[in-house]
């Protein structure tokens, strides 16, 4: 890698700091002043931010399960139903599990590892 | 040196590709241009406890994952939540992510042996978003999911998942912030 490229890296790494902290202290310096009179598009800024989360992880869910269903798309396109329908198969049974998992405990890291584990044997066994 | 694991791959993309250095700055800076939303959205989750210290430490950790963590432990119990927690969590993504890095560099593709391993492994962070989303979301939040979920996935076909994810997140906010009303702070 060219000392220009590694210079570039070292600054991309201090912007993305500064994307993450500035707009932190920014907040935070707005939170101090919470008596000052709100402007009449406060609750929707605030809607924003709340909304952000939730939507911030569910388009990076999305964004992982796309491959898995470009790819079952793919085989149907291709005439390979039976591949597609394994590929769907492995993926349900890892989301399935996923979700029982965490739903059974509560519990993030219990969820992660389960669905993972589970989708790692079906797409083993079926072959995917 | 830029602790965001989708710029990673982008930027061994790019310097295997021989990108110049003001593309690869640029290009590693729109990727991690999200970021900014979530420590503002973190902080008005708290409720009026105040901000926990030493924001620039802890927030230069506020990955996706340490960002929806994060949230998910403040909407469960907001007093637990210090800048010690924060910090933990944090520096525990970060050490887990520059370990697995090495671990990578040097294992190669070991885990390629081992088919349902590489399986599972491929599908951990997709596991994870999943357990976080099922965390976060409750019926007032389904169709800030549904909206995000939906403009993401049609982001993504139509061009790639670096425009589909901010596109995504962005349109699922702006519908919450469409639900919101005066006077009812934090709505949806």
């Amino acid at each position: 890698m060219s000392p220009a490229v590694l210079a570039a890296c070292l600054l991309a790494g201090v912007g993305t700091w500064a994307l993450r902290v500035v707009p932190l202290l920014l907040a935070r310096r707005r939170a101090e002043g919470a008596g000052e009179r709100p402007g009449p598009l406060r609750p929707y800024v605030d809607g924003f931010l709340s909304a952000i989360a939730v939507a911030s992880v569910a388009a990076l869910l999305v964004s992982g399960l796309e491959p898995y269903l470009v790819r079952a798309a793919g085989e149907v396109g291709a005439g390979a139903t039976g591949a597609a329908l394994r590929e769907v198969a492995a993926l349900a049974a890892g989301l399935g599990a996923t979700a029982g998992a965490y739903l059974w405990r509560r519990d993030v890291a219990l969820g992660t590892v389960g669905g993972a584990a589970a989708y790692g044997l079906a797409a083993w066994l079926l072959g995917v | 040196m830029v602790f965001a694991g989708a710029s990673q791959f982008v930027a061994v993309a790019l310097v295997a590709g021989g990108a110049g250095p003001l593309v690869t700055f640029l290009s590693l800076l729109a990727m991690n241009v999200r970021h900014v939303f979530y420590g503002p959205s973190l902080t008005g989750r708290l409720g009026g406890r105040p901000v926990p210290g030493r924001p620039w430490l802890w927030g230069s950790f506020l990955t996706d994952e340490v960002f929806a963590a994060s949230v998910a432990a403040v909407d469960r119990d907001p007093a637990r939540v210090g800048d010690r927690w924060l910090l933990g969590l944090g520096l525990g993504a970060y050490l887990a992510w520059a370990g697995g890095t090495f671990v990578g560099v040097l294992g190669g593709s070991a885990s390629a042996r081992f088919p349902a391993v590489d399986a599972a492994l491929g599908f951990m962070l997709t596991a994870l978003f999943l357990t976080l989303l099922l965390a976060l979301v409750d019926t007032a939040r389904l169709g800030v999911a549904v909206v995000a979920g939906v403009v993401c996935l049609t982001g993504s076909l139509l061009s790639t998942t670096a425009t589909g994810i901010p596109a995504g997140m962005v349109a699922g906010a702006l519908y919450g912030a469409s639900r919101a009303r005066p006077g009812l702070a934090g709505a949806p």
